[in-house]
């Protein structure tokens, strides 16, 4: 579970970037995260990675409290957690494959033949293992972002992180993109889309989450959801 | 942290040569400039150790006996300075043999003719260990000499000794004041560069973090660069340094100049790995600080 219990944070400035959020979010759910830019949509997001800390209340991410946090929990957290990015955010000068392979590497996976197996299967979700070899700038920005998501995946994250991540795509490409990401959920990762867009949301299935000026504001819940957990 | 997952990680680093070899060749050489004055220190104080110990090995103490001693006292103080720490060699030298060696020196001089008797007296010459012939040791040694019974005198050069040691302690501090100096300009170059790195390689620190990466692994890149480029420089130090030495130094200076020892090239390897991981640390601390 994600839990924000009353969290507040305000940059130097004054801006309100989060203010007093009340959200919780199970393992398995896809919420669809909508508003304005500046709206603390991608605070929300940082708050969950402690990229960002609240000044005020809290954030639980499954065992691990803002509040009691010690600077070996972030790698820890973080390895929960995947996170595709507007700008992908690859390593231009290496391969697609070393690009997800560098995730498993660099989180202490080392046994080679486990490293190529997972490298492998998460390409292959996404639909570009043919395309291993190739380095990023010689892919479309859809295919990009897909090797950004299989990056993110390759560690079998239990909540994925989306932050505007069609913002670069034609539409095309987009909607492919948010093909995988209804794959990734329904294989049991809960997701977490900011969006510009809220009509990508799918208001049967989808939570639909509002924020401005740092106030969130739930506009949808699926009935399975609907006992209780949001507040602004 | 695994062998393999260091050996990656090794390579993370020395691959960054690959990608930057602009800089990493500027910083190769800015290191190697602030080495060469450091190696240089060294060789020249070295040479001059090795010159000193070759006088330690003359650092001798004459025992003057009185005259007409009894054989048994002789014997007695014989044992007493053979027993004294720091004493390698005890000669005995008699009236006689002073004798020969002062008409060796004097020529034609002859001192008997002259006086009507041998007014040299017999005496120990002491050859010392190369540990003991410092100034005090000295000291110490002839002042206990000159207590035993039967002893006139005891002669040594003390003013000689105490400017020498004073010399080499002065030698000793300009080296590691060098070293200090040397030291503090090789961490800013290492930091410096290490610093642009991060810069060229912020995407790749974020991804790290963000993928769950912990500061060691995030480190060990940069620091086995930083070590690297102090250990190149070091390295490329050392061997220009041996060349100048066998091929150029013969033809301009008289002296022969003798190049560092193993225990002192092993030192300077150390020093410079020492700096390579304190010059990458100190560029990171700001860096890792931001992870949060």
């Amino acid at each position: 579970m994600i839990h924000f219990i009353h969290a507040s944070k305000s940059y130097p400035g004054g801006h309100v970037a989060l203010d007093d959020v009340c959200l919780s979010v199970d393992r398995g759910e896809f919420v669809v995260i909508s508003g304005p830019s500046g709206a603390g949509k991608s605070t929300l997001l940082k708050a969950i990675t402690f990229e960002v800390l609240p000044d005020r209340g809290e954030v639980i991410v499954e065992s691990f409290r803002s509040t009691a946090l010690k600077g070996r929990d972030v790698p820890r957290v973080r390895r929960q957690l995947g996170v595709i990015y507007q700008d992908f955010k690859l390593l231009k000068d290496r391969t697609i494959y070393d690009n997800v392979a560098f995730a498993l590497r660099i989180t202490g996976v080392d046994h080679p033949r486990a490293i190529q197996e997972r490298t492998l299967r998460a390409l292959h979700r996404v639909g570009l293992a043919h395309r291993r070899h190739a380095r990023p700038l010689e892919l479309s920005g859809g295919e990009q972002q897909r090797v950004g998501l299989a990056r993110a995946i390759v560690l079998d994250p239990l909540y994925l992180l989306a932050d505007e991540p069609a913002g670069n795509l034609d539409p095309r490409a987009g909607d492919e993109l948010f093909a995988l990401l209804r794959e990734v959920h329904l294989a049991g990762t809960g997701v977490l889309l900011v969006t510009h867009n809220p009509g990508r949301a799918d208001s049967r299935r989808d939570r639909l989450v509002h924020m401005e000026n740092g106030i969130v504001r739930e506009l949808v819940r699926p009935l399975r959801h609907a006992a209780g957990g949001v507040g602004a | 942290m695994s062998l393999r997952g260091f050996f990656y990680l090794a390579r993370e680093g020395l691959a960054s040569a690959r990608r930057h070899p602009a800089l990493m060749v500027a910083a190769i050489l800015s290191i190697s400039a602030s080495f060469l004055v450091l190696a240089i220190t060294i060789l020249i104080t070295s040479n001059i150790e090795r010159s000193v110990h070759s006088l330690d090995n003359r650092r001798v103490i004459d025992v003057y006996l009185a005259e007409r001693i009894p054989a048994a006292k002789r014997a007695a103080i014989e044992s007493a300075l053979r027993a004294t720490a720091g004493v390698d060699s005890v000669r005995y030298i008699s009236k006689d043999e002073a004798l020969a060696a002062f008409r060796a020196d004097a020529g034609r001089y002859d001192l008997v003719e002259a006086l009507g008797y041998n007014p040299l007296p017999a005496s120990f010459r002491l050859e010392l260990a190369p540990g003991a012939a410092t100034a005090a040791r000295i000291e110490e040694i002839a002042s206990a000499a000159g207590e035993l019974e039967g002893v006139e005198d005891v002669r040594f050069g003390r003013e000689w000794l105490q400017r020498l040691d004073k010399a080499l302690l002065t030698l000793r501090l300009a080296e590691l004041l060098t070293a200090i100096l040397i030291g503090l300009a090789v961490a800013f170059a290492v930091n410096s560069t290490i610093r642009l790195t991060v810069l060229a390689r912020r995407d790749m620190i974020e991804i790290m973090k963000a993928v769950g990466a912990t500061n060691t692994y995030i480190r060990m890149p940069f620091l086995v660069e930083g070590v690297a480029q102090a250990l190149v420089a070091a390295l490329g130090t050392l061997i220009l340094l041996k060349i100048v030495i066998v091929n150029v130094s013969p033809r301009f200076l008289n002296a022969q100049v003798h190049f560092l020892e193993p225990r002192e090239i092993a030192g300077f390897l150390a020093f410079a790995t020492a700096l390579g991981l304190a010059g990458a640390l100190w560029s990171l601390g700001g860096v890792l600080r931001r992870s949060a």
